[in-house]
């Protein structure tokens, strides 16, 4: 019993270090969004200049902003189920807050690359949508972390749980969205294609993907701030009613 | 024991010489398939006759009847290519007429304007729900000094 109560405010402790950890921005925080900026003014000045692609022309340079889009959409899935089993385990608001953040930046990173996709495949297809197993995946992904943001936004009392668990389904979504291309009959480029790209695509490519990952931190960490003050907030007005 | 071994290596050969022997009498008998096995593929549909199985030789309009049927059967196959055609063929956009080309430069602006916008819309959107919760803890600090 004892042991209990001596646990229970080192907990709270832990949690509310969270929290200030959380709302206080790191000093890499602005060098690295100064970085991300200028990396996201030249991007476009690098693919202007890359050559084009026998096949497709000018409409595969779609390709250096749809694949780290996409490689960002997976990632947030795998942030979003690691953070949320972790919540589920320990239940640290702070695994919480990064799952919700992660969970609104699949959502953004989904957009991107359900939109951008369409339109390169519009030209290279001939249709703007097809229930290719790779795109079905990826919209049924999409699709849990609006659910997530739904049972967080009108869920009530729990849903930090119920979404937590959906966000375990959506991570389990994600190895499948990647290897479908290499197991079932698709129109979609197989995963083989980045790893034996040409330096003179790569290189470009390569670059996109570091852009896209650096604002992927950045956005993550500002969202996540964003929750650790919402609770803070929360925090002050049940002080004041007690 | 050892007067055995002798007598053991003796029905031994017997066995094996008697079952050689059966075997040689009832070809069929050795070869035969068991019923759970599928049965043997045809033969050759079309085996060349030896020069003393020949009946005739063929008459002239033998041959030219056959040599109508052959006349008629590559005209419908050249028919039926000619209607698979345009299914088959592979023509570059260069070659496509202006009016068919469904231009790059559209969907490649489109696209990454709507990148761009996205990203711009969400840092906004952002920034302005950071701004309200500061607010309201600036609000609640100010009040909360208040005697």
């Amino acid at each position: 019993m004892s042991s209990k109560n001596d646990s229970r405010p080192h907990f709270e402790e832990t949690i509310v270090n969270h929290s200030n950890a959380d709302i206080t921005l790191p000093a890499w925080f602005v060098p690295a969004a100064v970085v991300c900026g200028l990396m996201f003014v030249v991007s476009p000045v690098l693919i202007a200049n890359t050559p084009y692609e026998a096949t497709m022309g000018l409409v595969q340079k779609i390709f250096y902003y749809h694949l780290p889009s996409a490689f960002m959409f997976l990632l947030g899935g795998i942030v979003c189920g690691i953070a949320s089993a972790r919540y589920l385990a320990t239940r640290n608001p702070h695994h919480d807050r990064v799952a919700w953040a992660a969970a609104e930046l699949i959502v953004l990173f989904g957009v991107l690359t359900l939109v951008t996709g369409p339109l390169w495949a519009r030209k290279s297809w001939g249709v703007w949508w097809t229930w290719d197993v790779r795109l079905t995946s990826s919209l049924v992904s999409w699709l849990l972390a609006v659910s997530y943001l739904l049972v967080r936004r009108y869920g009530g009392p729990g849903s930090d749980r119920l979404a937590a668990a959906l966000a375990l389904f959506g991570m389990a979504n994600v190895p499948f969205i990647y290897i479908s291309v290499n197991f079932w009959r698709t129109i979609h480029p197989l995963t083989t294609v980045v790893p034996t790209l040409p330096s003179s695509f790569g290189v470009p490519t390569w670059f996109c993907i570091t852009a896209f990952l650096l604002l992927f931190v950045l956005l993550l960490r500002m969202r996540v701030r964003l929750e650790a003050q919402r609770a803070r907030l929360d925090a002050m007005y049940l002080s004041l009613d007690e | 024991m050892n007067c055995m071994r002798p007598f053991c290596l003796l029905c031994v050969l017997v066995l094996v010489s008697t079952g050689a022997v059966v075997s040689a009498a009832n070809p069929g008998v050795a070869t035969q398939k068991p019923a759970a096995l599928p049965p043997d593929p045809p033969g050759p549909l079309y085996l060349p006759r030896r020069d003393h199985e020949r009946e005739r030789a063929p008459s002239e309009e033998e041959i030219q009847r056959l040599l109508l049927t052959m006349r008629q059967n590559a005209a419908a196959q050249s028919e039926g290519a000619r209607q698979a055609e345009p299914v088959d063929e592979f023509k570059p956009i260069s070659e496509i007429p202006p009016e068919d080309r469904l231009p790059s430069a559209p969907l490649l602006v489109g696209a990454y304007a709507f990148v761009m916008l996205a990203i711009f819309a969400y840092l906004v959107s952002l920034s302005r729900r950071l701004n309200a919760v500061a607010r309201d803890l600036a609000k609640f600090d100010s009040q909360s000094k208040r005697p």
